[in-house]
């Protein structure tokens, strides 16, 4: 240890607070400057030339600018890009594949298909509806003009032509004499019923409308659908939901 | 190092970097501007550069520029030249007196005593980012806290 004299108090004061003296030097420096009150002032001024840290850093705003975007290292990530590009890839080819599957496709078609398919049952079981109704107009018809008939040849002339006058027993004898397959249906009294004018009227009716349908039927091309548009007064469709 | 470990520098470093400047050149503009150039020539220098010495690395950086600063402006003191420098007689304040003190000193002191005091650096590594050896940085902090202990005893004894 260095003895400690008035020309090396301030390189001792100075290294006192520097914190590079022992315990035992830092109390000689404290003994002499008991010693020598003159050096008090100097130990206190040494003390006071040190710059103290406010805790916190001032912030100069800098941070934001000299901050880099954190670039992908090929080296240093390199099996973290392959995989991720592998996982990209099988992502998208299932993509397309789930997208541009033709089984995908085809079950929609069947789908329209078969609602095309019910639309036409519809109309084939309305158009057999129609037929049935025709048929059994035709029955009816055909019942009434075998009636008719029979009694027009019972009747006077006088009746008979007043009978045959009317149009709707004209295409009724027609269409009678054409069914050369005509089987009388049985439960038909063969006697002839009296006619009257109303009957004739009925059954004119009866037999235009069903001669309509029916032509309708042999005529495809005059309608194309094959089914009349306009609900008939007396058609009833088979098909609830039609 | 890592573009991460860079952004960790900067976190940890640039305003240290910036206020080391700023004590050193009294300029808080110019050390933005040499904070931001360190920065980018240490992004340059990052395949170089161990994190572990990026600390000492910037410091040494910014010292440089400060001098090519100083220089350029021919604000550079030698020891021989001493500024005047006013006193605020009216608010004494110690920590005013201690800014107005640096002043005083010559760059180089004044990097001695802001690297030790504000950032805690050893001897050793003052010398290194200084390129002084450990004696030579002693001497010139011995030197530069005999100015401001003289300044400040001037400055009780005027008040």
């Amino acid at each position: 240890m260095v003895k400690i004299t008035k020309e090396n108090i301030e390189y001792f004061i100075f290294e006192y607070h520097e914190g590079n003296l022992s315990d035992t030097d830092k109390a000689e420096v404290l003994n002499f400057i008991h010693q020598h009150p003159e050096y008090e002032n100097d130990f206190a001024h040494w003390a006071q030339s040190y710059f103290h840290t406010e805790g916190s850093v001032q912030n100069y705003g800098l941070t934001n600018q000299l901050l880099q975007k954190d670039a992908v290292s090929w080296y240093g990530n390199k099996w973290f890009a392959i995989s991720g590009s592998v996982v990209v890839l099988v992502i998208g080819l299932y993509s397309y594949l789930l997208t541009f599957n033709p089984k995908t496709t085809s079950v929609t078609a069947p789908s329209l298909h078969s609602t095309s398919v019910k639309q036409s049952e519809k109309k084939e079981t309305s158009i057999s509806g129609a037929e049935t109704n025709v048929n059994r107009t035709i029955q009816n018809t055909n019942h009434s003009s075998v009636t008719i008939d029979e009694a027009a040849q019972s009747l006077t002339p006088a009746a008979t032509i007043e009978n045959k006058t009317s149009a709707g027993i004209r295409m009724a004898d027609t269409m009678f004499k054409t069914n050369k397959d005509y089987i009388p249906v049985s439960g038909i009294e063969d006697k002839p019923k009296s006619i009257s004018k109303t009957d004739t009227i009925q059954h004119t009716t009866n037999v235009t409308q069903s001669n309509t349908q029916v032509k309708n039927k042999k005529n495809p091309a005059k309608n194309k659908s094959g089914v009349s548009l306009k609900p008939e007064n007396k058609f009833i469709p088979t098909n609830p939901d039609f | 190092m890592s573009a991460k470990l860079y952004n960790q520098s900067v976190h940890d470093y640039s305003n240290r970097v910036c206020r080391f400047v700023d004590k050193l050149l009294q300029d808080s503009t110019a050390a933005k501007d040499i904070t931001q150039e360190a920065y980018l020539r240490l992004w340059e220098n990052r395949d170089k550069i161990d994190f572990d010495k990026v600390r000492a690395w910037l410091f040494t950086t910014a010292y440089r520029l400060s001098i090519d600063y100083l220089k350029q402006k021919n604000r550079f003191y030698s020891d021989e030249w001493i500024p005047e420098i006013s006193i605020d007689q009216e608010n004494p304040d110690l920590k005013k007196v201690l800014h107005d003190a640096l002043s005083l000193l010559t760059e180089q002191q004044k990097s001695i005593i802001l690297l030790k005091d504000y950032e805690g650096y050893s001897y050793e590594e003052i010398g290194k980012i200084l390129q002084l050896n450990e004696s030579q940085v002693k001497v010139y902090l011995f030197r530069a806290r005999k100015k401001i202990k003289e300044y400040i005893g001037d400055l009780r004894l005027v008040l």
